[in-house]
């Protein structure tokens, strides 16, 4: 072996650190290395001087003082124990993601008109889609238009009659109130409802029952 | 053998203070406080922060002590603890110059003799250590002061073995180096009885 190498190998020689074969090719090489043998005796001084080195030791008060840090943090814990909840819920994606998903998916269908299936729309189509048959506002026979006029009193009384009560307790027989779906809990105004109101079946089947 | 026995016995404790057991804590202080001190008074160089760092180091210990992990040696878990609070002391003192008021009074003089002419040799190796730069001397603390294995310096410091042996193999060359002409003087490695009179 040559000396550089010897050199760098000789600190773990000094303290046993190398193998058995490494070891005696060092051995070898000292023998023989005067200048090598210099430096194995450097860093046998050095290990001798650290093993020698004086040892530090903490203060007396050390423990106590620890243990009184110790003992406010458990004090700390106990408390936070007693007053918090054990665990924070954590809130993590997979919880979050079917929530998310079903939120998204009855959007989504509600704003597509999903919701139709559930409505009548029959009923809604009746009301909304037919055009305003505005025939009544031209010149008819005054005996006719007396007839129009007695038959919007009487209706307009009727409406007045709904308008008053919240539900349809004056009408009386459960197949009325299923046969009377008024348009008046509809959103138009108080002359397009009276209007509809003549144009549905409803009041057909109110006034033929009467 | 007697190194698992050890480890064995530093589970079982800490599994007792996992319990609520502050006997077993006292037991793992007594234990390691002073090998810790002598690591961290090393590395920062003053008695008073190395105590500060080494309670703190217990305290961490037992605010996280369900945390540890079994799979691992405890004391290896316990150095790498105090290693990262040093540093970050380290780190703090050199945001911050802090000046003894001491160094006002006209005692410089003194110190600094001190430091140049140390009355005995661990004085100087004292010196020595402390003048190294931090990466050797972590090394070379864990290592050949506190006698650990290299794969536990390693697991400590975070860094391959192989890297853990270059390091502290050059942190005793540097010290060597700087003991050299002290080793001289005080006549341990005199040239003229190791050396033959023609190499002279």
């Amino acid at each position: 072996m040559r000396c550089q190498k010897v050199r760098s190998f000789l600190s773990a020689y000094c303290k046993g650190e190398l193998a058995e074969k490494r070891t005696g090719a060092i051995a070898a090489h000292l023998e023989g290395c005067i200048r090598c043998r210099y430096e194995e005796t450097a860093y046998r001084e050095l290990n001798k001087s650290v093993g020698e080195l004086s040892g530090y030791t903490v203060s007396d008060d050390f423990n106590s003082l620890l243990l009184k840090r110790v003992a406010d943090e458990r004090f700390k814990e106990t408390r936070s124990k007693a007053y918090l909840p054990k665990k924070i819920p954590v809130v993590t994606f997979n919880r979050l993601a079917p929530i998310f998903a079903t939120a998204c998916f009855v959007f989504a269908f509600i704003f597509s008109g999903g919701m139709d299936l559930f409505i009548d729309t029959q009923e809604v189509s009746t009301y909304v889609s037919t055009e305003l048959d505005d025939s009544y506002l031209t010149v008819q026979p005054e005996w006719e238009f007396n007839k129009e006029v007695a038959r919007a009193t009487r209706i307009n009384g009727l409406v007045n009659q709904l308008s008053n009560q919240s539900s349809f307790g004056t009408l009386a027989s459960s197949s009325q109130r299923n046969s009377f779906r008024s348009p008046f809990n509809r959103q138009y105004p108080p002359m397009i409802r009276t209007y509809r109101y003549l144009q549905s079946n409803s009041y057909k089947g109110v006034n033929s029952s009467r | 053998m007697e190194k698992e026995t050890e480890k064995q016995r530093d589970y079982n404790l800490i599994k007792r203070v996992q319990n609520g057991d502050m006997v077993a804590f006292s037991e793992i202080v007594d234990k390691y406080k002073n090998r810790l001190m002598n690591t961290i008074v090393r590395m920062i160089s003053s008695q008073q922060e190395a105590e500060d760092v080494v309670q703190e180091t217990f305290l961490r210990v037992y605010q996280h002590r369900d945390s540890f992990d079994f799979r691992h040696c405890f004391s290896t878990w316990l150095y790498t603890i105090a290693l990262n609070l040093a540093r970050n002391e380290l780190r703090k003192r050199k945001r911050f110059k802090f000046y003894d008021i001491t160094d006002m009074q006209g005692h410089e003089s003194e110190i600094s003799v001190e430091m140049k002419l140390p009355s005995n040799i661990s004085k100087v190796l004292e010196n020595a250590i402390d003048s190294l730069p931090e990466k050797y001397k972590t090394a070379f603390i864990l290592r050949d002061i506190q006698e650990q294995s290299y794969e536990e310096v390693a697991k400590v410091m975070n860094i391959p073995l192989g890297t853990v042996k270059s390091r502290v193999n050059r942190a005793r060359a540097l010290l060597r180096d700087k003991l050299k002409p002290r080793m001289e003087e005080s006549n341990a490695l005199s040239k003229g009885t190791l050396l033959p009179v023609s190499l002279l």
